[in-house]
């Protein structure tokens, strides 16, 4: 039987800025993981977060809307939020069907 | 992973795929590598194959975040290919849900139905008991255009 692919959360820290980047599938389950590591990020004072979703596998709504709550977080308190687009379809069908690629920070290869 | 057919086949009910997954927070992944492990198997393609992992896995997780108040219950997942769709129906027999599709909004309720709505090539929903969503993506984009 096939088994779901494993998710992982990477950090690298600079200074009151990290980069956290996912690999595997971000659904209801991992984005309650990702949530508590995040929030353990800013109450540590990072004030810049970037989020690599390049390599994540697939995302549903569950991680959309943990992306969406981030995006009006950060602009209620002081600290930036960027994201990296993701390069699998089946993590990036959810951000283009919802707009949510052009609606959220993600920074493109065109701009940065 | 049971994957049987529940009836004899016929000609148009190609290959079946049966799941039940107990209603709980990774009955989504679940229900994905098992509709992905089938689609692989039967030459459905990539773009369809992405598709078809988001809706199930909205539908899931709808079936789950609105579970049965009489206890745990199923989630049942059900896939033929056909000449020109992939059908899927996931049922739940609990209480039910809202099945109506909002337009995403920022309280965050209701992508599901909404992704559902935009994607597939056919949709709807039955109360059989449980709930009985199901819906239909075109194997080739082609058909997107006709529906």
């Amino acid at each position: 039987m096939a088994r779901p692919t494993k998710f992982e959360i990477k950090d690298a820290r600079s200074g009151s800025g990290v980069t956290v980047s996912i690999a595997g599938e971000l659904d209801m389950a991992t984005a309650q993981t990702l949530s508590q590591h995040l929030d353990e990020h800013l109450s540590n004072g990072v004030t810049d977060l970037t989020l690599d979703l390049e390599n994540m596998a697939f995302m549903d709504s569950s991680g959309l809307r943990l992306l969406i709550e981030l995006n009006d977080r950060s602009q209620q308190q002081a600290w930036r939020l960027s994201m990296k687009l993701p390069k699998h379809e089946s993590a990036a069908l959810v951000l283009r069907a919802t707009g949510a690629d052009t609606a959220l920070p993600f920074v493109g290869s065109v701009s940065g | 992973m049971s994957s049987t057919p529940a009836r004899p086949p016929s000609r148009e009910d190609k290959p079946l795929l049966t799941l039940v997954v107990e209603q709980n927070n990774s009955a989504p992944a679940l229900a994905r590598a098992a509709i992905s492990a089938f689609c692989e198997t039967r030459d459905v393609p990539e773009r369809a194959l992405a598709t078809v992992k988001l809706l199930v896995s909205e539908l899931v997780t709808n079936a789950v975040t609105h579970p049965d108040l009489e206890g745990p219950a199923n989630v049942r997942l059900l896939a033929r290919v056909g000449p020109e769709v992939i059908r899927v129906e996931v049922t739940d027999n609990g209480g039910g849900f809202d099945p109506i599709p909002h337009d995403p909004s920022r309280t965050g309720s209701g992508f599901g139905l909404f992704l559902v709505d935009k994607e597939s090539v056919r949709w709807g929903v039955d109360k059989i008991g449980g709930t009985r969503v199901w819906f239909e993506v075109a194997l080739d984009k082609a058909i997107d255009r006709l529906a």
